[in-house]
């Protein structure tokens, strides 16, 4: 069921071009943001180049991070399956564990935008978690031979 | 689940590199089978104690925890 190697690869591209836009949409007063991108594309109207906007955000997020973790690693074995295994776990705990804990501190219109920012948060902690995970794995001292 | 792969592994003098390439994974999960971090599944158990031309049994043996 795991993508090929070569989709971690392009993942890592896909997230590389989302990060800093994200970024900088977050950063980034939005009428200017809005007015920089007039100049270049020509979309009727304020609404229609926010959806543009977001479902770049989320789709390139989400496709990005499901690449890099779902694409095989290059010294793919039944140990790697492991991790990935126990990293879709702990990811599940830290999931809803951030939902009560956010359904219980927001209220009302902040609850609704961490509502959205949940439909992106999985995949983005399964990436997190796995990837320490691996990195923690590959770092296996160097043993005797 | 205990397991005597390093000691079979210095008496064959093989390396865990060799080992890892002779079964299909990597130095690491090795290691880490070696440290008892990881239980093998049957199929790689199996690789193992036909690289070492052993039983099973003879490479893993069950804990009174397990």
């Amino acid at each position: 069921m795991l993508l090929p190697h070569v989709f971690r690869t392009i993942g890592w591209i896909i997230l590389l071009i989302v990060f800093p836009y994200f970024v900088f949409c977050l950063l980034a007063d939005y009428d200017s943001f809005h007015t920089l991108f007039s100049r270049f594309i020509t979309i009727d109207g304020k609404t229609t180049l926010e959806q543009i906007s977001n479902n770049l955000l989320i789709i390139g997020w989400s496709v990005g991070s499901l690449f890099v973790t779902c694409g095989k690693v290059r010294e793919e074995d039944e140990m790697t399956v492991m991790i990935r295994l126990n990293s879709l776990l702990i990811s599940l705990y830290v999931y809803i564990a951030l939902i009560v804990a956010s359904a219980l501190l927001i209220y009302n219109f902040n609850f609704l935008l961490v509502m959205m920012a949940n439909l992106a948060l999985f995949p983005v902690i399964f990436l997190i978690v796995f990837e320490l995970r691996l990195h923690a794995y590959r770092k296996i001292s160097e043993d005797e031979e | 689940m205990k397991n005597k792969i390093k000691i079979a592994r210095a008496e064959a003098g093989v390396t865990q590199q060799q080992l890892a390439e002779a079964v299909g994974v990597s130095r690491q999960t090795i290691i880490s089978i070696e440290r008892g971090h990881f239980q093998p599944s049957t199929p790689l158990a199996l690789k193992m104690a036909r690289f070492f031309s052993t039983s099973v049994e003879s490479l893993f043996e069950l804990e009174d925890t397990d």
